[in-house]
């Protein structure tokens, strides 16, 4: 019998970033830009959506408290820090990653900046997150990357004009 | 008001041609403006739009082509079509209508006013 991760109380596995890495910029050399972004925000979308329903499950908790244990059980995970600066009435704001894996995975394996932001699947996963958190669809862009040079991945969030 | 003149464009083609679902999608696979059947579900139609028509783009640049005009999907009973309409956004439309250059031509003309809009 193999030892299982356990993170946040859910068993989990782990990769390296390389391999990360390897697995991200492979679908966007097929997909290109535009393709694998679309496909990877809508994975990122639906794990985000699929972590809140089951953190509120285990946890019982709502709005902020069930946002803040998310924003730990992700610095755990080694996703990175999120840091939201959103205003929940208007859904409008903006989300600051420090130490992003996606970003870093991507430098760790091409061992370069990147052209062109890479964190679309993040950017579905904050999406997913806000909607399934508070209620309301939202739209986010990534707007700054770690894969860029910049020193940390600053994401856009804007309601969505289809989430009512 | 952008958003009016694009659910305008998607609701001119459909007395032009006959369309069952079309909708206007960014080129990151967000839906900017839809016209689909309840049963229809956008989000994934959107993504799916433009990683089919990101592939297709990656596919021609491999082989040292230009960048696709469109792609069809062709079934026994409909058309999905997939067109850029300029840099920011594609259109795309699910269409049983056996006048294919109709279709064609109406969604062209269509693109050009999306993308003046965007």
């Amino acid at each position: 019998m193999t030892q299982e991760l356990i993170i946040g109380g859910i068993v989990s596995v782990a990769f390296t970033r390389r391999t990360m890495g390897i697995m991200f910029t492979s679908i966007y050399d097929i997909l290109g830009k535009n393709g694998a972004d679309a496909l990877l925000y809508n994975a990122g979308r639906n794990v985000g959506r699929a972590f809140v329903e089951k953190e509120k499950e285990i946890t019982k908790s709502e709005n902020i408290e069930l946002l803040n244990k998310c924003i730990q059980i992700d610095i755990e995970a080694g996703f990175g820090k999120f840091v939201y600066d959103v205003d929940f009435n208007k859904f409008e704001g903006e989300v600051k990653l420090y130490d992003s894996f996606l970003a870093k995975s991507w430098i760790e394996f091409t061992k370069k900046k990147q052209e062109y932001p890479v964190c679309a699947f993040l950017a579905g996963y904050i999406a997913g997150i806000i909607e399934s958190t508070f209620g309301k669809k939202v739209v986010v862009e990534e707007k700054e990357c770690i894969a860029l040079g910049n020193k940390l991945c600053l994401f856009e969030v804007k309601k969505d004009v289809f989430g009512d | 008001m952008k958003k009016e003149l694009l659910d305008n464009i998607l609701g001119d083609l459909k007395n032009v041609v006959s369309i069952e679902a079309s909708a206007i999608v960014t080129r990151s696979g967000l839906l900017i403006s839809a016209d689909l059947p309840q049963n229809m579900g956008g989000e994934t139609f959107a993504a799916m739009s433009a990683t089919i028509l990101g592939a297709a783009e990656t596919a021609t640049l491999e082989m040292k082509k230009r960048a696709p005009e469109r792609v069809v999907i062709t079934t026994k009973e409909e058309r999905i079509i997939t067109m850029g309409a300029g840099e920011k956004a594609l259109l795309v439309c699910i269409t049983s209508d056996h006048d294919i250059d109709l279709v064609l031509t109406e969604l062209q003309k269509a693109a050009e006013k999306v993308e003046k809009i965007l």
